[in-house]
């Protein structure tokens, strides 16, 4: 017969986890359950497994193996061909060169825009130079001269 | 040359000093192949995970701040590598729920659940521990991170609640129910395992 609710204790039981009253109530059920007997026995099965487990040890040679694989992690660095280190240099050479040369490019077109500007603004200051004859004042003296006559 | 604590035995490993490692893989060894069997399942795995620990520390040994002990720090390292392990391995195989044990993988076959050579059951008891293997192998990976890595640090390497609290960055309480919460998980997968194949 399955049992349709296995008590939720039978792995603590099974590891003598349980308090006295906790161990005698799960007694109780399994007495009554054979299926949930039937599951402690794997249950117990599952135990002696972990048991093993919890008590492995390393293998003899283990630290013999892993300080040979640290000292050889340890070597030193490969040596970079002699002829990459030229194409590197090189390389580096004409990407600074092509930067430099951008930079002084975009100053001196930086400088002819900013002379185009400070004259303009200078024509633009003329036009707009209003403060002896504003633009209403002015219509107002042509319509007054008109009116009178 | 002998290193009665772990600042002396910081000390050497982080001038480089070949008989310090030696000493500091010696006295933890044991450790980090327990914690990386609850993940792995078998000895050799878990030789190669531990392996992997200990060279991660030769080569960060210069980081280590000594804010928390260097063996808290240690066992951080053994619950990462064996993770990444875990996960490197499901996107290769999935872990069968099965009668059968393992994924065919011969190392079922050459040693018992433990990864121990020697064994002096009959073939018949070797097959139902490597079942009962494969089971508890399942049944571990169905459950969070979290919680296995609490349930495998407290029962394989019988450390307490303060100090996978320490290990883990959390409250004793947390640890507590982490724990109590694998085990009913481990329970009902089993119980599932049971009905499909025994009961």
């Amino acid at each position: 017969m399955i049992c349709e609710k296995p008590h939720k204790n039978l792995l603590d039981f099974a590891e003598g986890r349980l308090s006295a009253p906790e161990h005698a109530e799960v007694e109780a059920h399994l007495a009554a359950c054979p299926d949930c007997r039937e599951f402690l026995g794997v249950l117990q099965d599952i135990t002696s497994v972990i048991d093993s487990r919890a008590s492995v040890k390393a293998s003899d040679d283990f630290t013999r193996r892993v300080v040979n694989s640290a000292g050889q992690s340890a070597a030193p660095a490969r040596v970079v061909p002699f002829y990459r280190i030229v194409t590197d240099l090189v390389a580096a050479s004409i990407l600074a060169a092509a930067l430099l040369g951008g930079i002084y490019v975009g100053r001196g077109v930086g400088d002819a825009a900013r002379d185009r500007t400070s004259l303009i603004e200078e024509k633009v200051r003329y036009i707009n130079d209003m403060s002896h004859e504003p633009v209403e004042s002015f219509i107002l003296t042509l319509y007054s001269d008109d009116h009178e006559k | 040359m002998h290193y009665p604590d772990d600042n002396s035995l910081i000390k050497a490993l982080k001038s480089r000093d070949d008989e310090a490692f030696r000493v500091f893989v010696d006295r933890y060894r044991d450790s980090v192949t327990r914690v990386a069997i609850g993940f792995t399942g078998n000895r050799d795995d878990a030789e190669d995970v531990a392996q992997d620990v200990f060279l991660e520390v030769y080569r960060s040994i210069d980081k280590f701040r000594q804010r928390a002990a260097l063996s808290t720090w240690l066992y951080r390292i053994a619950v990462n590598r064996s993770l990444n392990f875990i996960r490197r391995a499901s996107r290769k195989r999935v872990v069968p729920f099965t009668g059968q044990y393992g994924d065919g993988n011969d190392r079922f076959e050459q040693q018992d659940p433990a990864g121990n050579p020697n064994s002096s059951d009959s073939p018949e008891e070797e097959m139902g521990r490597a079942e009962m293997a494969a089971a508890l192998d399942s049944a571990l990976a169905m459950l969070p991170d979290n919680q296995r890595t609490a349930f495998v640090l407290h029962r394989y390497e019988d450390l307490s609640y303060k100090e996978i609290a320490v290990i883990m960055k959390r409250s004793v309480g947390s640890v507590e129910s982490l724990i109590f919460r694998a085990r009913q998980g481990l329970q009902k997968s089993l119980y599932k395992f049971y009905r499909e194949n025994i009961g």
